[in-house]
């Protein structure tokens, strides 16, 4: 039977099998390619899925998917620039000049016009990426060849990589792209305050949460207009409060439930110390779980992690029916 | 920021899972691996495949005791995506497009390993995710090695017996699309030595 086959296969991964029953396995590894083909599966697939950080990065991820699905290739903004270090010179001492001139012209005619406009960012770009010799390689490098060893042939970059302080998107970081994934149910986002206040939750340095279930937009089945609603995560704490609780709210895309604060659903968490040393910054871990049946209907929720009126994180999740 | 200090940043957001700097390597270097991609016969999709899989390829290096980023975080994930994708083309038919040899950009002895994982562990969440939440649920914490008995609490099954079946049930639909998932046979095909 599969199923005795499959705990047989886990229990030869995991090291449980011994005796005879280790003997003919390991026979039937050896003399049946399909069935070794079979254990490695599933030992590639447990050890794949085993990680709950990588989980986490692969969710993160598909968020960041999601948000950067229209990006487009980088253009060459800089294209009469040449590649040698004269020529980039050179137009730059000419770019600063028109600059100068336009600065001049425009702050005669408008003097009002922003600091910004006077700037070139490409052009500083380029002067620092120069100066720094940054290690970026030219995307239109050569291939490698045996005879460089595999080294990319550095050419002069032609653009910066100075990071910009701001993501170049204009697609909602809670929300993503507005597409509703169904046209029977409407998973537009209200016109509520909820989703500007999830968007600009600040990074916290006191208390850090890794929420692994539930991941972003994760749809969650209704079953008879009930949810079996699971929240699972860890808690970094650099200063547990004593005589504070966090608490989970969840509000749904109705535009009016988040500003009267009428929650489907609220809870005080309860977390559990994971034993062990205290950090080098006095962290402390913790891991919680929420687990409840609520009544909720299809669509779109936002949930918020708080304390006191603090929000410490926040996100949303689907809910479908079966 | 001091450029070192921003590549190991990056390492960090990979490592956490951050968004915000995850955020910050898709805004500074997807364009540029699009570019590459799109240079070389692949589509935004399939660039924004590589780009996935070679954070992940950076999260798994980046584990290892003997990590060390001798190089700029970009041309660490450039000759990874760059691998990546000529690795994609060898098993693919394009025509128009040839790589011209079959260096890899670093020496690494272990880079082909860690890129044929990247693209099986992309099968393999990829299918995990068509799983219903229940099932998902359920898979996860059986993969992480929770208890049977531990497992019914959380997941509310009426037994041990009833958890088992069910766990049974999810790993067989998920292991039947995996078998079916053309990219799957492919990375068979192509790695005799796995």
């Amino acid at each position: 039977m599969k199923e005795e086959l499959y705990n047989k296969i886990e229990n030869y991964i995991n090291g449980q099998l011994a005796g005879q029953d280790l003997i003919e396995f390991d026979k039937l590894m050896k003399s049946d390619v399909e069935f070794a083909e079979e254990v490695r599966l599933h030992r590639s697939l447990q050890e794949s899925m085993a990680d709950p950080e990588k989980r986490k990065l692969r969710d993160s991820l598909d968020l960041m998917r999601e948000e950067f699905k229209d990006a487009k290739a980088e253009e060459d903004k800089v294209v009469t620039i040449g590649n040698s270090r004269q020529q980039r010179i050179w137009w730059m001492a000419a770019a600063s000049v028109v600059l100068l001139g336009l600065t001049w012209w425009f702050m005669l005619r408008k003097p009002d016009i922003p600091n910004e406009m006077v700037k070139d960012p490409e052009i500083e770009e380029t002067q620092e990426a120069i100066d720094n010799k940054i290690d970026e390689p030219d995307i239109n490098t050569t291939i490698p060849s045996p005879e460089n060893n595999g080294d990319i042939v550095k050419e002069d970059p032609p653009k910066s990589s100075v990071p910009d302080d701001e993501p170049k998107t204009n697609i909602d970081p809670v929300l993503g792209d507005p597409t509703p994934p169904s046209p029977s149910i409407d998973y537009f986002a209200a016109n509520s305050d909820i989703a500007s206040v999830i968007s600009n939750i600040k990074e916290q340095r006191t208390h850090k949460f890794n929420l692994q279930i539930p991941a972003t937009n994760e749809r969650i089945t209704t079953t008879n207009g009930t949810v079996a609603l699971y929240f699972k995560g860890e808690l970094i704490s650099f200063d547990y409060p004593e005589n504070e609780k966090f608490s989970l709210t969840i509000f749904d895309n109705q535009s009016d439930s988040y500003q009267n604060n009428k929650p489907v659903y609220q809870t005080d968490m309860d977390f559990v110390k994971v034993e062990g040393p205290i950090g080098f910054g006095g962290e402390e871990d913790f891991t919680f779980i929420v687990d409840q049946p609520v009544k909720m209907k299809e669509g779109l929720y936002y949930y918020l992690i708080r304390l006191s009126e603090e929000t410490l994180i926040g996100g949303t999740f689907i809910v479908d029916n079966q | 920021m001091s450029q070192k200090n921003q590549h190991q940043a990056y390492i960090n957001a990979i490592q956490t899972g951050d968004t915000k700097g995850l955020r910050e390597i898709y805004s500074q270097f997807l364009p540029k691996i699009i570019s590459l991609i799109s240079n070389n016969g692949g589509s935004a999709d399939d660039a924004q495949d590589i780009f996935q899989d070679a954070i992940l390829v950076i999260y798994e290096k980046s584990k290892k005791k003997d990590f060390k980023l001798s190089s700029g975080f970009y041309t660490l994930l450039y000759g990874i995506c760059r691998n990546l994708w000529g690795n994609r083309l060898q098993k693919s038919s394009f025509k128009n497009v040839t790589l011209t040899d079959h260096t890899k950009y670093t020496s690494e002895t272990n880079q082909e390993d860690a890129l044929l994982k990247a693209e099986e562990e992309r099968v393999f969440w990829d299918n995990f995710k068509k799983l219903g939440t229940d099932c998902q649920k359920l898979m996860q914490l059986f993969f992480e090695k929770v208890k049977m008995d531990e497992i019914t609490k959380i997941m509310g099954y009426s037994s041990t017996g009833a958890t088992k079946k069910r766990k049974f049930t999810c790993k067989e639909r998920l292991l039947s699309f995996i078998k079916t998932d053309v990219r799957y046979s492919e990375l068979n095909r192509n790695a005799p030595d796995h």
